[in-house]
Formats: structure tokens, C-alpha cells, sequence
């Protein structure tokens, strides 16, 4: 565990994410205050990676929830095991032992464990739980409200069985793109921040930390083209995911700087909307070179 | 900002985590307990770098701790407010006229057969007194519009799926033996409805009806998202849940800062498009814009967004009130080029049309 906001800045850095003491100060937080952590910021600024990386650097298990519109308590939380009361029912039906253990089919061993449930229920200390639940803001609102329960006291309520609490609270960090508002009472339960897109220099280190093999000169020239594309009119903007995507393509390619035509073929790396891809040919492409021209 | 007493333990407790001697940590401390959405970041930092300026004439927290130490029992004073109102004279004449009577809306139900000749009448030319009738009709048509929309998928039948939980629970009253079949159906996936409204100089008092039915439909409907524009585009759901129509108005004025001004429709739905695509969707989504069609944009812009928006929404409906004009053809420029676009091209100016609209919602 973390003495320090440094000491959890430097652990990510060495599991390779580099953050501003901003991010550093919320995970600490999180940690000692035992709270969740609601990260927002658009697609591709490393959201999820955040809670990848503290699952290496705490040495816990991950736990991925992918929120998608329609996800339920059957999908996130629990589910009963039907084969399995059904087969307990014959037994007891053939061996003439009836109701108790017919009553029981409702009992824990009869459950199987969806994510959620399965923070909860992590058993010793060893098997310390990161859980990210990422994408919320695809949910249903529906289920944020299950969330609710989860988020302010660990703990889930299963009608049949009663209530289960977690005997270690797990570090969870939930990601929005923000594409609805997430409602209050969720915000309320969860510390907050907004990763932001980089400034060049913080992605020039991503960079060249996650892409070692990339030459100086071109990991600039990525850089400081991403920087001008970000202040461009387009749909999607891109994130340090398409920067990093990019770098690794051109260096597939044996590129050693950026010109023309090394960006005209690997465009779909950075942009991924049509009318994106032909605005950029048509009208922005010069004037974002002309920024790598400046810079020398 | 809303900040509750849990917050304000949580900053406690973290205080002793951190160092306090580093401003940096101690403001994201603050920061990441206080603030719960973006926009209301700025609001944060102004907060903060307020109270730790120790330029006593400009400090309002200062003046205010001195005030209570010298008369602590004066009580009932006001914080001050950092961020001066602006006056949106359009709006907010419009609030006051009709304040005291907006929350009887829901209590006093009056009968639905507004009568003929008011049925007929523009809403521009209303007197004050009949304003009050139209408005309590526009509210009422909008939870009829959204007990359509939530009757489709609450409409239950037998089902086809068997649902095990709820077969087994019962079989236990049978020792175990499953006697009756429980059945269950997937809930169909509800409509969602996206309204847009022009809130321009041009469309100035139909724009308060619309919105009048917009916060109906929004309260009374959850898979419902709102937005006004004029030259830019503003998200203003979180304004409307939950609050009376009046009580929103201000806050309106207040956030859309470019109430009645000019119309950007093509920049306005080009910001919709890269913000909240993801409320778009082929099957699902119902697309209604109010708006005469004025639109001081380029064209171009303006008939690219709607063809992709065509694409990404299950119908497309327009709503214009200049179509209540016998004489109106829709040859302005905005309005021809977004036309070819729209599934369902719709009148808005009186209570007869608003009629053509619920028939048509209770057939989508």
C-alpha cells in the first residue's frame, strides 16, 4: 500500500503511465478514503489503462465491468444456478430427503458470481480486488441504481439469502465518456477528476516510454502534430490510444519522420470518421504539417 | 455546486493524508471531493483562488468570517454571490408574468377540450389570461405524448422465455416438483427521444411553448434528452429534471447565453453529432427539431449534419411554426435544405397543431 501521493505517481510511472500529480492525488485519495473513483475525460486519454495499471502496481486482481445499454443484475451481479437447483430437486426427490434441502436451493452455493458480486465477495488478503467498471455512462439509468448499494456501502441484497458484505472494500474505478450525465446520487458516492487530452510534453513522454523503439525526431513530429489535430474541428478528436496506435504503425512502415505521405496512408490510425478522414485530406492537412515545419 | 456532509468528512479525513504545506494537493483534495462534473470545475477554481487571495477588499470570505466574529448573533446573512446574474430581459420578463401560476400545473388539471377558436389562434397572438389555458394544455398533451412513449415497452403480455427463477421459488410449494411454468419477456428497448429547440430571435415566443413541452415531456419521460441552440448548442436536461418550468427559465437564460440570438442549425447539430452521438441510434431514436428554419449558417454544413443525422435516427421530425401560415412555402434557405431530410414535416403554432403532433407520436 502507498505512503504517498509521490509513491503512487512513481508506481505508475514504473508500470509505464505517466500522470500529473492531479491523478496521482485522486488515487491516493481513493485508496486511503475508500472510496470510488469516477474518472471522465473523452475516449482515449487513458481512463481504463488508470485502473489496468493500479492492478499492477497494488499486485490485485482485475476485475472488468463493460457497461452496455440493457446490462442487468443477471449479467453484473447474480445469477442462480437453474441446472443446478434443478438437479439438487431430483436428488432430494429420489433419496426422499424433501423440503430442507429442496429450501436450500437458494442458498450461496447455488449462485454463480457475476463481477460485481465477485469484488464483493473476494475472500483473503491476497486476492485484493481492483474493479473497474468502465463505460457507466452506457448503462441503463436503471442501473446506476444497483451501483448505489455497491458504491456507497459494499454490500449487495439478494432477496432469498439477505445481505453480503465485502470483507475487503475493493479500489473501484468507474470511467464515463461522457456521453449522458451521470445522475447525482452516483457523482455523490465517488471522488472525482477529468483526465484531460496531454499537453505535447506529457505526450512526448508517453511516447517514448510506451513506444521505445520510436526515433526522437519522429516521436516530436507525432506529438506536435497530434497537438494541432486536437485544436481542429473534427468529430472525434484523438486520444494517446490512436497517438500510440500511429507511432507504432510508422515505425512498422520504417518511417523516421512525418511528411505527406506517411500521414496520407496512415490517417485511419487517427481518424475514424469518413467525413474526418476527408476534411483532413481536403482542407487541414497542410496547415498541420505547416505546424511540424515551424517547429524545425 | 451541491456539496454534502459526506463530502465535506471525506476533505476532512483527507486532510490528514496529505501534506498540507503543498497547496497543489490540498486544492485536488478539495477538488476531487467537492467537484462532481466539469462544469463545474471552473466554478471550483474561481472558489478557491477567492479564498485563499488574502487581498481583504476583494475577498468575500474574509469580510464574511470578520463579519460574524464581530457580531456573531447577526444571522440570516446571504452569502455572496460571485457570479452576478445577467439579465436576459426575453426570458426573464417572461418568467415573472407567469411565476406565480406554474405550479399549479399539475393540481388544477383543466378539462382537454381547449376550445375552438383558441384551438386555432397562433400562439403569438394570445392575451395574458388565455396564455395561462394554452400552457396547462401544451403540459397536459406532453405526459399523454409520454405515456405513448412508456406504454411501449411496459406493454406486457404472456412472454416466451421461461423464467427459471420465478418457476423454481414456486415449486417449492410443490416439494420440488415444478407444477407451473413461470414465463417472462424481454422489456423492449424504449424509444429514445431527442428534442431540439430553437430558442433564436426569430422563434422567441413559440420557442416558450415548445420548451413549455419539452419540460413536460422531459419529467414525465426518462429516455428523453433536450436541447436548445441558436448559434451554439446547449445540453439542458439537467436543467429541466425535476424542477418546475419556472423554476428553469432563469437557470435557461442563465446557461443558454445566447438566447435569441442568431441561428447556426448546421453548427448546432454538428455539435450534437460530436458530443452525444452516442444518443443516436438507427432503431431507437425519435429526432424532433422546432425551428423555423432561418439559418444564418452555411448550407453546406447544414446538409451534411442532416444527412448523417438521418442516418443515425429512426424518424426525423420538424416542427416549424411558420407552417400555421396559409401563404408559407418552405423556400428559405436553412429550411429547403434541411426538407428532403425530414420524415414528418409538422406545423407548431397553435394548440390544433400540437394535436397533429400527439397523433402522430401515438403511432410511431
Amino acid at each position: 500500500m502507498f505512503n504517498s501521493i509521490e509513491e503512487v505517481q512513481q508506481a505508475m510511472e514504473r508500470h509505464q503511465y505517466i500522470c500529473e500529480r492531479s491523478l496521482a492525488t485522486v488515487v491516493y485519495l481513493a485508496l486511503k478514503l475508500e472510496k470510488p473513483l469516477l474518472l471522465e475525460g473523452e475516449a482515449g486519454v487513458g481512463k481504463t489503462e488508470v485502473a489496468k495499471v493500479m492492478t499492477q502496481a497494488l499486485q490485485r486482481r482485475l476485475i472488468r465491468l463493460q457497461c452496455y445499454e440493457g446490462l442487468d443484475v443477471t449479467a453484473a451481479l447474480y445469477e442462480w444456478n437453474y441446472p443446478k437447483q434443478l438437479l439438487r430437486i431430483k436428488i432430494g426427490e429420489s433419496s426422499r430427503q424433501p423440503l430442507e434441502s429442496v429450501d436450500n436451493i437458494f442458498s450461496p452455493e447455488f449462485l454463480i458470481q457475476r463481477p460485481l458480486m465477485e469484488a464483493i465477495q473476494s475472500e483473503s488478503a491476497d486476492q485484493h480486488i481492483v474493479l473497474l467498471i468502465d463505460e457507466v455512462d452506457r448503462s441503463d439509468e436503471e442501473f446506476e441504481a444497483f451501483l448505489l448499494e455497491i458504491l456507497s456501502d459494499f454490500q449487495i441484497t439478494i432477496p432469498e439469502i439477505g445481505t453480503i458484505s465485502a470483507r475487503h472494500r475493493p479500489l473501484v474505478i468507474i470511467t464515463s465518456n461522457r456521453t449522458r450525465e451521470i445522475h447525482d446520487a452516483l457523482k455523490r458516492r465517488c471522488l472525482y477528476h477529468w483526465i484531460d487530452f496531454p499537453p505535447f510534453e506529457k505526450e512526448y513522454r508517453i511516447v517514448t516510454t510506451k513506444v521505445p523503439a520510436i526515433h526522437e525526431t519522429l516521436a516530436r513530429q507525432i506529438c506536435s502534430f497530434m497537438q494541432t489535430v486536437r485544436g481542429k474541428d473534427f468529430y472525434k478528436k484523438p486520444g494517446i490510444a490512436e497517438t500510440l496506435d500511429w507511432a507504432n504503425a510508422l515505425i512498422q512502415l520504417h518511417k523516421d519522420h512525418l511528411d505527406r505521405a506517411a500521414v496520407e496512408e496512415t490517417l485511419g490510425c487517427i481518424l475514424k470518421h469518413f467525413e474526418d478522414t476527408k476534411k483532413m485530406k481536403e482542407t487541414d492537412l497542410v496547415s498541420c504539417l505547416g505546424a511540424l515545419g515551424e517547429m524545425g | 455546486m451541491r456539496v454534502t456532509i459526506d463530502n465535506v468528512l471525506d476533505a476532512v479525513k483527507g486532510v490528514s493524508l496529505i501534506d498540507l504545506q503543498k497547496k497543489g494537493d490540498f486544492y485536488h483534495l478539495l477538488r476531487a471531493n467537492f467537484v462532481s462534473s466539469k462544469d463545474e470545475m471552473d466554478a471550483f477554481d474561481r472558489l478557491f483562488e477567492q479564498f485563499w487571495s488574502f487581498d481583504d477588499s476583494t475577498n468575500p470570505f474574509l469580510e464574511k468570517i470578520a463579519d460574524e466574529e464581530a457580531d456573531a448573533l447577526e444571522e440570516g446573512e446571504e452569502p455572496p454571490s460571485f457570479e452576478p446574474q445577467k439579465e436576459q430581459p426575453s426570458t426573464k420578463d417572461w418568467a415573472d408574468e407567469t411565476g406565480e401560476n406554474g405550479l399549479k400545473e399539475t393540481k388544477e388539471v383543466p378539462a382537454y377540450s381547449p376550445d375552438e377558436v383558441l384551438q386555432q389562434r397562433d400562439f403569438s397572438h394570445f392575451r395574458a389570461e388565455e396564455l395561462e389555458k394554452v400552457k396547462d394544455w401544451v403540459s397536459i398533451l406532453s405526459k399523454k405524448v409520454s405515456t405513448y412513449l412508456s406504454r411501449r415497452w411496459k406493454k406486457g403480455g404472456k412472454g416466451d422465455h421461461l423464467d427459471f427463477r420465478r418457476s423454481i421459488r414456486r415449486s417449492i410449494k410443490y416439494g420440488g416438483e415444478i407444477m407451473e411454468l413461470k414465463m417472462k419477456e424481454r422489456k423492449p428497448k424504449p424509444l429514445r427521444l431527442i428534442l431540439v429547440c430553437d430558442v433564436s430571435g426569430s422563434m422567441d415566443i413559440y420557442s416558450q411553448f415548445f420548451l413549455r413541452f419539452m419540460h413536460g415531456l422531459q419529467n414525465h419521460y426518462p429516455h428523453c434528452d433536450t436541447f436548445a441552440f441558436s448559434t451554439r448548442l446547449s445540453h439542458i436536461t439537467s436543467i429541466f429534471k425535476g424542477r418546475t418550468f419556472d423554476q428553469t427559465v432563469g437557470l435557461l437564460s442563465g446557461k443558454v447565453l445566447d438566447w435569441a440570438g442568431g441561428t447556426n442549425i448546421g453548427a448546432a447539430l454538428h455539435q450534437l453529432h460530436q458530443r452525444y452521438s452516442d444518443l443516436l441510434h438507427p432503431n431507437r431514436t425519435l429526432f424532433l427539431i422546432f425551428s423555423d428554419g432561418w439559418d444564418r449558417g452555411e448550407t453546406l454544413l447544414l446538409d451534411s449534419e442532416m444527412k448523417s443525422l438521418k442516418r443515425q435516427v429512426k424518424k426525423l421530425i420538424w416542427l416549424n411554426p411558420l407552417l400555421g401560415n396559409q401563404n408559407y412555402q418552405p423556400l428559405c434557405k436553412g429550411m429547403s435544405t434541411a426538407l428532403p431530410y425530414v420524415d414528418h414535416f409538422l406545423p407548431y403554432y397553435n394548440f390544433s397543431s400540437l394535436r397533429k403532433l400527439d397523433r402522430l407520436m401515438s403511432r410511431i
